[in-house]
């Protein structure tokens, strides 16, 4: 194995290094690649002829485009400057252990392939095989996001994983988060939420991003670059973190103060309860826990920060402790739940257009220029006068 | 299918692949060199196990659709369920009300299917982009929101004789799902569309099959957006049905000629009762489209006396919807040209009632024996 060139990618801000090695030392380096590499999620693929073909171009020599690999951050040895570090300690690092695979990751699954199939019926070629040459490259210290990007970016034909794979990684240090009487659950874990306090984690990553775009579309824009390039501008992984628990929190706040002041309203306990009817939401947690709700908070909030109407969450949880029904509790709710219902009935796109109703309300709440600062039964009314102009 | 754009060329999505754990789509080209592909998730329960070649796909176009509206299309005559009808927008949201029902969820998990390996689509999907579906963008779509979905079930179709698409596309106007993607159509308000579960669908009279110029009328022309001019383009299905009555009157009379019902004095007087065009638009709505909607022809005799008095010609105003259509056609071919501004709206309402009678007249039109 050498080392052939050194670039720096000032995009990234990472060293990336060209290697020469043999085929052999490519298999034993890139034994884990393959195994718990949450970028690259095992896909269904078909192996037909592009895979055959792959396969005897490998035996007779050719030369494969350079496979990317990635040493992730945590791994490069509290090494600051990667610019200028020695090829031995480069060497060093190129390890199992350190490594994941930005590109490249069928060309490795069909060698791995090969390399199987020649152990079991010619050793000869295979040893031959093994004398080959392959170029490497390998950014130096990339932390999730430089990765991300850099998957995204390099554009070579093949999409690794969906959008909504992406979020999950790009976010997936907030899983892990825990605070004052807060949890969040992958779906996949199969829990249904069951109280305030437990939100399903894309949901509220959705609540999060529309606070930093500022808009209640939720995070199925397209240009996941742009969801990248907003966690850039928070300067640091520190403050993202911060500002994230601040949006949970405030939000929690907010579903507890609501459930309080209607004393935990259920509509099952109504005297209007109807088991057949559609509703949004059985209570308060049920309706506000919900991505549409989450988003058009944060959308909400974001855009009554960057109007200099608010100043932040510690002002939103200042008002949080004013807000009121100003009629029966229970009225207000239901007639929210039925503007609810109206749009899942008639919106072109439900989802969208909740989202842009509960923004609306939330808007119309915190806003205090507005008619309906910290009035629930207000809020509710204007904000779905608002929803039908706008539509 | 969608297309893959490679350097100078563009080649065709012939290949979708379900990844079950992770609920996508991996569509690509089977000979595609490079292999490039394209993920695209499936957000809805997953209900497999159906082969795809049982089911035929159709898309169509609306401008007012709701994501609720799903519905199980019938067919009139048979009565039974022949597939679902549901915007496209309903196969990537959870937020419907049928995004539980077992039924729906087979219909839509094909659909989806098909609709990636639609040959009609010609999106061109560029390496290293992501796409959707359908979605708020269009540019990452790869079909546009307004996009409805018909599935057919194969097996049910085996009952109606000669089934073709085509003869139900008056139907499908009626009901708000046109064939192409226009704008200046009428939004179908429909009331009851909140309770409802079904939509029938009804094919146009046997007799009438072969007449190309319903399928031409009903995948372009009818969206004609001149008044005049898509008043006269409705006219010609009036034309055509008279025609038709024309020649059958004519074979009923000469029976009966033949079989000295009646003798060949007889045979001119019944030719000239019923040669000139108000006679025959007459019968077309006394004997041959007898079961037209009353409200729908009541719809039209409104809109058209509110057009001639518009046009200063009160003593035309009537009660026989065949008299005052045959006004107004002939006020629109002799005068035109004098038409006041504000009557050109009153046409275009006009003309809108007009497609309804049209419809019902198709489907309904009978040779009387």
């Amino acid at each position: 194995m050498k080392i052939v060139n050194k670039l720096y990618d000032k995009r990234i801000n990472a060293q990336n290094v060209l290697l020469e090695m043999t085929i052999k030392e490519y298999s034993d380096i890139a034994v884990n690649i393959t195994k718990d590499n949450e970028y690259q999620r095992k896909r269904v693929k078909g192996y037909g002829t592009v895979y055959k073909l792959l396969k005897e171009d490998l035996k007779s020599g050719c030369l494969i485009p350079p496979i990317v690999l990635a040493i992730r951050i945590e791994k490069m040895k509290n090494i600051l400057d990667t610019k200028n570090v020695k090829d031995d300690l480069i060497l060093s690092l190129i390890k199992p252990e350190n490594l994941i695979i930005l590109d490249g990751l069928q060309r490795t699954l069909t060698l791995f392939d090969l390399i199987n199939e020649l152990i079991e019926t010619d050793t000869q070629e295979l040893e031959s095989l093994y004398q080959h040459l392959l170029r490497i490259e390998v950014y130096m210290g990339l932390n999730k996001i430089a990765i991300l990007y850099r998957m995204l970016t390099l554009n070579t034909g093949q999409t690794p994983m969906s959008i909504r794979h992406q979020i999950e990684i790009l976010y997936s240090d907030y899983l892990n988060a825990t605070f004052e009487g807060i949890s969040l659950f992958r779906e996949v874990e199969d829990k249904k939420t069951k109280s305030i306090g437990e939100y399903y984690f894309k949901d509220v990553i959705e609540g999060f991003n529309s606070y930093l775009d500022r808009d209640e579309l939720g995070i199925n824009r397209t240009e996941l670059l742009e969801n990248i390039q907003n966690l850039e501008t928070l300067s640091s992984e520190n403050e993202n973190m911060d500002l994230f628990k601040e949006y949970i929190k405030t939000y929690n706040s907010l579903l507890k103060k609501f459930d309080e002041l209607s004393e935990h309203w259920d509509y099952r306990n109504t005297t209007e309860y109807d088991k057949s009817q559609y509703v949004f939401g059985n209570n308060i947690f049920e309706t506000f826990s919900k991505s549409q709700a989450l988003t058009g908070f944060g959308a909400a909030i974001g855009k009554l920060k960057y109007n200099k109407v608010l100043y932040g969450f510690e002002e939103v949880n200042d008002l949080i402790k004013k807000i009121h029904f100003a009629d029966n509790a229970s009225k207000i709710i239901l007639q929210l739940l039925s503007y609810l219902t109206m749009i899942r009935n008639n919106a072109k796109n439900i989802g969208y257009y909740q989202r842009v109703y509960f923004m609306y309300f939330f808007k119309e709440l915190f806003n205090s220029k507005g008619e309906s600062f910290l009035n629930i039964d207000e809020a509710t009314k204007n904000a779905f006068d608002l929803y039908t102009i706008k539509i | 299918m969608p297309l893959i754009s490679l350097y100078n060329d563009t080649i065709q999505i012939d290949k979708v692949i379900l990844d079950k754990p992770l609920s996508l789509f991996e569509i690509s080209n089977s000979q595609d060199p490079d292999d490039n592909s394209f993920l695209i998730d499936y957000v809805l329960p997953i209900e497999d196990g159906y082969n795809l070649t049982n089911y035929e796909l159709y898309t169509y176009f609306s401008q007012d659709v709701s994501e609720n509206d799903i519905f199980q299309v019938y067919e009139k005559h048979i009565d039974k369920r022949i597939g679902w009808i549901f915007p496209i927008t309903s196969l990537v949201s959870r937020e419907h009300s049928k995004s539980s029902d077992i039924h729906f969820l087979k219909y839509a998990f094909i659909a989806f299917q098909l609709l990636l390996l639609d040959s009609n689509n010609r999106k061109i999907l560029e390496i290293g982009k992501q796409y959707y579906l359908t979605s708020h963008y269009e540019e990452r779509s790869i079909y546009p929101e307004n996009t409805i979905v018909l599935v057919l079930c194969k097996d049910c179709l085996k009952e109606i004789n000669n089934f073709e698409i085509n003869h139900y596309l008056p139907s499908l106007f009626f009901n708000g799902y046109y064939y192409k993607n226009a704008i200046n159509v009428k939004k179908v308000v429909d009331d009851k569309k909140n309770t409802r579960e079904r939509v029938n669908i009804t094919k146009i009279s046997e007799e009438l099959n072969d007449e190309q110029y319903i399928y031409d009328l009903f995948q372009e022309l009818i969206f004609e957006t001149h008044p005049f001019v898509k008043f006269h383009l409705l006219y010609q299905i009036v034309e055509m049905l008279i025609e038709k009555i024309l020649h059958n009157e004519i074979k009923i009379i000469s029976a009966k000629l033949k079989e000295r019902k009646i003798y060949a004095r007889d045979f001119k007087d019944k030719i000239a009762k019923f040669e000139p065009e108000n006679k025959r638009i007459n019968k077309l709505f006394v004997e041959y489209s007898r079961n037209i909607d009353k409200e729908i022809i009541n719809n039209l005799k409104g809109r058209c006396n509110d057009f001639l008095k518009s046009v200063n010609r009160n003593d035309e105003i009537c009660d026989n919807i065949d008299k005052i259509i045959y006004s107004v056609r002939n006020f629109l071919v002799h005068d035109y040209r004098n038409i006041p501004k504000e009557s050109v709206k009153l046409l275009i309402e006009l003309n809108y009632s007009f497609e309804k009678l049209c419809v019902y007249m198709l489907m309904n039109f009978k040779r009387t024996e």
